[in-house]
């Protein structure tokens, strides 16, 4: 880590590619599809570069990459809703199923369930279900991330996931769900 | 490929609350109730428990990235460290005082403009008593003052550019390296951006009204700075261009203000042409726009 601030090259090298796949996680389940994600990924790396100096060690270095990573990603997300960009709709388009591998097209389409029930939450209930479900973070390490009380992590999450499981339609046996199915269901797979 | 904006995301607080059973099982999933709750609410709820499993399976499926893009990605970020690192050599990057770099409003010591505040109210008050006991306002008296006032804070603001001493800006980070940038206690504090955004937004109004800033934020620790002209402003007071990370036109920014917001070091950029104003809230330490809506 000293290495890596003293501008270290091959510290930074072997710092950067330890958190790149995590990193990526949490992007590609802010943003919703893999384009954004990478570009996001991008930001992310480059903006951990420069402000790497600014770690004092307060927290652990991954709590603080990913506070560095999230804010990247929501910002550049923010950033694209401000002006037009490219459609991707050849993206989100789903692979014909190929014969003899039925399974495929079912992963592929609950792959864009999730990202499209995802895109419908409110971007600070996706951010803790993000860092909760993706990142692993503990609900301290979201609070500490996102700058908002644990509390309110706690209750982002219950309604995000009770949302989510609205929107993927996945049955719930339990008495607590008595909400109605959302009657704008992205696609597919109870 | 045709052009589309991407659109908006729900706006917070659409999703209603949950049950207390859920909320209670989506914590217990996360080993994240405490033991008085647990046995409180005794036997968990296993159908919940399996709902809130099973969603939290599916988000935690990332696709993996596709195989070349770590290395385009390390790659791309190794060049800019050479990069930072080159014009460090070059001289790019050499050391320059911060009150160089700082706007003058920055280079201010908070002391010197709360004794100017403070200076500029105590003549309005002795201008009033001046009023109400001879019917007029003497005029001597009160620009006496004001004179005593301005000579205070330009002695205290010399004293704090002394103070200063030769600090320096890492032009790599952007860090302030021995800066004079308001620390936690100087900032006005909130305990979210809704007040951060209700405060600046009765700022406006009170300006609109030619009253003076009764809405200016405030803090426990020490009056809050009062919020430069637009014009004055280029950043945030951690070495993060506030207004370039929000990556609007600086000309129609019309008010950059450091806040303390959960703790958190942040600066406030009003900005927007017309009718309209956008509050874009900037983390100081990442340099990132954390929250953005209109005001």
């Amino acid at each position: 880590m000293a290495a890596a601030q003293g501008g270290d090259r091959a510290a930074m090298d072997a710092l950067l590619r330890r958190h790149h796949h995590r990193i990526w996680a949490v992007c590609r389940r802010l943003a919703g599809n893999d384009a954004d994600a990478a570009d996001a990924t991008q930001e992310a790396l480059l903006l951990l570069v420069r402000r790497i100096g600014t770690f004092d060690g307060r927290s652990r270095f991954t709590t603080w990459a990913h506070r560095v990573a999230t804010n990247a990603c929501l910002d550049e997300l923010r950033r694209r809703r401000r002006r037009p960009v490219a459609s991707l709709d050849d993206e989100h388009e789903p692979p014909a199923a190929e014969p003899g591998r039925p399974g495929l097209d079912t992963a592929v389409s609950d792959r864009l369930a999730i990202d499209a029930a995802l895109q419908q939450l409110p971007a600070d209930h996706r951010a803790v279900i993000v860092l909760r479900d993706v990142a692993g973070h503990d609900y301290a390490e979201i609070a500490e991330i996102l700058g908002i009380p644990p509390g309110t992590v706690r209750s982002r999450i219950a309604r995000g996931r009770r949302r989510l499981a609205d929107l993927l339609g996945v049955s719930d046996p339990s008495p607590a769900g008595n909400q109605p199915a959302a009657p704008d269901r992205p696609t597919l797979q109870p | 490929m045709t052009d589309h904006p991407v659109p908006d995301a729900p706006d917070e607080g659409d999703l209603p609350e949950v049950d207390p059973t859920f909320e209670l099982a989506s914590a217990l999933h996360d080993g994240e109730a405490a033991d008085a709750e647990r046995a409180r609410a005794g036997a968990p709820d296993q159908a919940a428990l399996r709902l809130v499993a099973a969603v939290a399976r599916q988000v935690g499926d990332v696709p993996s990235p596709p195989a070349a893009l770590l290395d385009a990605h390390v790659a791309a970020a190794l060049a800019e460290l050479e990069r930072a690192s080159s014009d460090r050599g070059t001289g790019a990057g050499a050391v320059v005082t911060l009150a160089e770099r700082r706007p003058w409003w920055q280079r201010l010591p908070i002391a010197a403009v709360a004794a100017a505040v403070a200076v500029v109210a105590l003549a309005g008050v002795i201008g009033l008593a001046a009023a109400r006991d001879d019917g007029r306002v003497d005029d001597d008296s009160a620009t006496a003052a004001l004179e005593a006032g301005v000579d205070a804070a330009e002695d205290e603001a010399g004293d704090g550019a002394d103070d200063a001493g030769p600090s320096t800006f890492d032009a790599e980070s952007g860090a302030a390296a021995g800066g004079t940038a308001l620390t936690a206690g100087e900032r006005p504090a909130y305990a979210s951006y809704d007040e951060l955004a209700a405060a600046l937004a009765e700022q406006a109004v009170a300006r609109g009204s030619g009253e003076p800033d009764a809405a200016a934020p405030t803090s426990d620790a020490t009056a809050a700075p009062a919020a430069p002209p637009a014009e004055e402003h280029q950043g945030s007071a951690a070495g993060c261009d506030a207004v370039g990370a929000v990556g609007v036109d600086p000309t129609g920014v019309q008010q950059v203000v450091p806040a303390l917001v959960a703790d958190r070091l942040v600066t406030a950029v009003v900005h927007g042409a017309g009718g309209e104003r956008t509050l874009s809230v900037v983390d100081d330490e990442t340099c990132t726009v954390v929250e953005q809506r209109p005001l």
